[in-house]
C-alpha cells in the first residue's frame, strides 16, 4: 500500500469534565477504537464534579486508554498511521481541558502529526454528523447537557449561529440539582428520567420555563427552585414525597421547554432538520416527544454518544482539517470557547 | 552516540527545560511562563531542541518535576512529558521540584530548605543537606505541606547547629506568611534546567516507565 492509500486515521481526545474519552476514526465517519472512563463514581460522593479532582482522574486515564485505542483500532507504527491528532480545547473545565490538550501536543510534536483544537459544541454537533451521514446543513442544533442549554443554527460546517441559550442553569444541570434535593445518586438526570416512567406528569404544575417569552431562551432555575420549595414545603409538613410524580412534573416541564424552543426556531428559521445532542439527548422523554412529532427530522445519536465522547471529537477535528484548519504547539485550552 | 536526557519542570510559576549530554549539562531554558505553561512548555521544548539540532526521538531518557507544588503546574509538565516519553518508548525519572530548587541554594556549608507556596496559608517544603554538591533529604523534615508554625518548630528542634537556608521563587510572598523576623535567611532562588537535569542523570537507575509516572500533589483537591 502506498503512502496515498493509507486511511486517515483521526486520533481523538476528551476530557472537558469528568469523562476521559480517545477514540480512533477513519475517514469522517468509521469507528475504529471508542474508549471511555467514566469518573462518575468518584464524583458522586459529592453531589456533583470537582474540577481539580477531575484533571487528576484524567492523568491517571489517559495514556492506558490511548495505548488501549491504538491496539483496538490496529495501529502498531501511530508515526505513520495517525493522520491527525485532534482534541478538545474548551469550552470545559480549565484543569480537565489542559491535561487533554498536552498530552496532544506532546503526541503530536513527537509523531509529527497535525494538531487541531476542537470546539466541544461543535464536538456535539458531530456526534449526529459522524452518526448520520445524511445530516448536512443548514440544520437546528440544540445541545443539552449538564453543562449546555443551546440552539444553534448550522449554516455550514464551521459557520453556527447562536439562535438562542439559558440565562441560568442548564437543564441537565436543573436535573443534577432536583436529584440532590430528592436524595438520588449523581448523576440525577438518568435516575429521574428512570423514575419519572412510573410518575404523574400532571400530578404536579411546575412552571414551563420561559413559556410565553417570544425569545428563544432557557432558564431552568426557576423551574429547579419551584420543584425544591415543593419537596421542602412536603418535608416540613411530614407528608410523603411521592417522588415518581416529582420526578414525572419536573420532567414534563423540561422537555415542554426544550420542546417549545425548538418550535419557536423552526418557525423563525423555516428549517425542519433538527440535531439535538448532549446527556440529556439521552432522556427518553425528550426522545419520545420528538418522535411525535411531526414536520421536523430529527436526529439523535446512539445513547451512548449523546454523553462526552471522543469520536464526536474525532469527526469535528477530521471536518475541520478537511476545510484547511490546522492548530499549533501554542494551541490554548478555551474554558469559555464559544463556537459562534 | 551521545546520551541526552531532558528534564522538564512546571511545579512553580517558573517552566525550566534542562538538557544534559551523556550526563554533562549542556543547556538550559528558564522562563517565568505562569499560567502559559500549558500553551508555552510544547513551543519551548520544541525551540530548545531545534537550536542544538536535535528533535524529541534524540533524547533518550526523560526527567520532569511530579512535585509538590502547582497542581495544574504538575498536571501540565507530568502529562506532556509522560506522552513525549511513551511515544518516544523511552524512559522517565521523576523529580522532587523541592529537590531540584535545593540545588538552588548557593552555600555549600548550609542546609537547604526548598519552600514553594502551597496556598490556604501552607508551604511545601524539606530540609537537605548539601554534600559534596549532593543534596541528600534530612529524615527529620520530609517533603510535605506544613504551615509556617509547623516550618519554625521542625527547625527549631534540630541540634545539629548548621544554619539553614531557605530558598524560593517568591520571597516577598513566603516572608509575609511568615511574618516578624526569622533566625534564618530566605533567598530568592529557582528551578533551573541545567540543575534538574544534572540531578536527574545522577538518578538514571531511578527511572520508570511513562505508565507507572504519577504526580505527587501532597495535598487534596479543594470540595467546594
Amino acid at each position: 500500500m502506498t503512502e496515498n492509500e493509507r486511511p486517515f486515521l483521526t486520533l481523538g481526545l476528551e476530557s472537558s469534565c469528568d469523562d476521559t474519552a480517545v477514540a480512533l476514526l477513519e475517514g469522517p465517519r468509521q469507528v475504529r477504537a471508542e474508549l471511555l472512563s467514566s469518573q462518575i463514581a468518584d464524583h458522586a460522593p459529592f453531589g456533583g464534579v470537582i474540577p481539580e479532582f477531575a484533571a487528576r482522574k484524567h492523568l491517571e486515564a489517559f495514556l492506558p486508554l490511548t495505548a488501549e485505542a491504538l491496539r483496538r483500532g490496529g495501529v502498531t507504527d501511530p508515526r505513520r498511521e495517525i493522520s491527525l491528532i485532534a482534541v478538545t480545547a474548551g469550552p470545559g473545565l480549565m484543569g480537565s481541558l489542559l491535561v487533554g490538550v498536552l498530552a496532544a501536543k506532546a503526541l503530536a510534536l513527537s509523531w509529527s502529526v497535525p494538531l487541531i483544537g476542537v470546539n466541544h459544541l461543535e464536538g456535539h454537533i458531530f456526534a449526529n454528523v459522524v452518526s448520520f451521514p445524511e445530516l448536512v446543513p443548514p440544520f437546528l442544533s440544540l445541545i443539552v447537557s449538564g453543562g449546555h442549554t443551546e440552539i444553534v443554527l448550522a449554516e455550514s460546517f464551521g459557520k453556527y449561529v447562536f439562535l438562542g441559550g439559558t440565562r441560568d442553569d442548564a437543564a441537565g444541570e436543573a436535573y443534577d440539582k432536583v436529584a440532590k434535593v430528592l436524595g438520588l445518586p449523581y448523576p440525577g438526570g438518568p435516575e429521574i428520567d428512570r423514575l419519572a416512567a412510573a410518575g404523574d406528569p400532571f400530578a404536579f404544575d411546575f412552571p414551563v420555563p420561559m413559556k410565553g417569552s417570544p425569545e428563544i431562551v432557557f432558564s431552568f432555575s426557576g423551574l429547579k427552585t419551584s420543584v425544591i420549595t415543593e419537596i421542602r414545603r412536603r418535608e416540613q409538613r411530614g407528608e410523603p414525597l411521592p417522588v415518581e410524580d416529582i420526578c414525572a412534573s419536573f420532567q414534563r416541564a423540561v422537555v415542554d421547554s426544550l420542546m417549545g424552543k425548538l418550535g419557536l426556531a423552526v418557525k423563525k428559521t423555516g428549517i425542519r432538520d433538527i440535531s439535538i445532542s448532549g446527556g440529556v439527548a439521552a432522556n427518553s422523554s425528550l426522545r419520545s416527544a420528538l418522535s411525535k412529532r411531526r414536520g421536523w427530522n430529527a436526529w439523535l445519536p446512539p445513547v451512548n454518544r449523546c454523553t462526552d465522547n471522543a469520536v464526536m471529537i474525532a469527526g469535528a477535528g477530521f471536518s475541520a482539517f478537511s476545510r484547511g484548519h490546522r492548530s499549533g504547539l501554542d494551541l490554548a485550552a478555551d474554558p469559555s470557547w464559544q463556537i459562534w | 552516540m551521545s546520551e541526552f536526557l531532558l528534564s522538564v519542570d512546571c511545579s512553580s510559576g517558573w517552566t525550566s527545560l534542562g538538557l544534559a549530554e551523556d550526563g554533562r549539562g549542556v543547556g538550559e531554558l528558564n522562563l517565568r511562563t505562569g499560567r502559559r505553561q500549558s500553551e508555552l512548555l510544547p513551543v519551548m521544548v520544541d525551540f530548545f531542541l531545534h537550536t542544538r539540532s536535535l528533535t524529541v526521538s534524540d533524547v533518550s531518557l526523560f526527567s520532569v518535576a511530579v512535585g509538590p507544588g502547582s497542581f495544574t503546574g504538575i498536571k501540565v509538565g507530568v502529562v506532556f512529558t509522560q506522552f513525549l516519553a511513551w511515544a518516544e518508548g523511552k524512559r522517565v525519572i521523576p523529580l522532587s521540584s523541592l529537590e531540584i530548587l535545593a540545588m538552588d541554594a548557593p552555600c555549600t556549608e548550609e542546609m537547604a530548605l526548598p519552600l514553594l507556596w502551597a496556598g490556604g496559608g501552607k508551604i511545601y517544603a524539606a530540609l537537605y543537606r548539601n554534600k559534596d554538591g549532593e543534596i541528600l533529604p534530612e529524615e527529620s523534615f520530609p517533603e510535605g505541606a506544613y504551615s509556617p508554625e509547623e516550618v519554625s518548630e521542625r527547625i527549631a528542634r534540630r541540634r545539629d547547629g548548621r544554619s539553614i537556608r531557605g530558598v524560593t521563587d517568591e520571597p516577598e510572598r513566603i516572608k509575609k506568611l511568615f511574618g516578624g523576623s526569622l533566625p534564618w535567611t530566605i533567598v530568592r532562588g529557582m528551578p533551573r534546567g541545567i540543575a534538574a537535569c544534572r540531578l536527574a542523570w545522577s538518578r538514571r537507575d531511578d527511572f520508570c516507565t511513562p505508565e507507572d509516572l504519577k504526580a505527587r500533589y501532597f495535598r487534596d483537591p479543594a470540595i467546594g
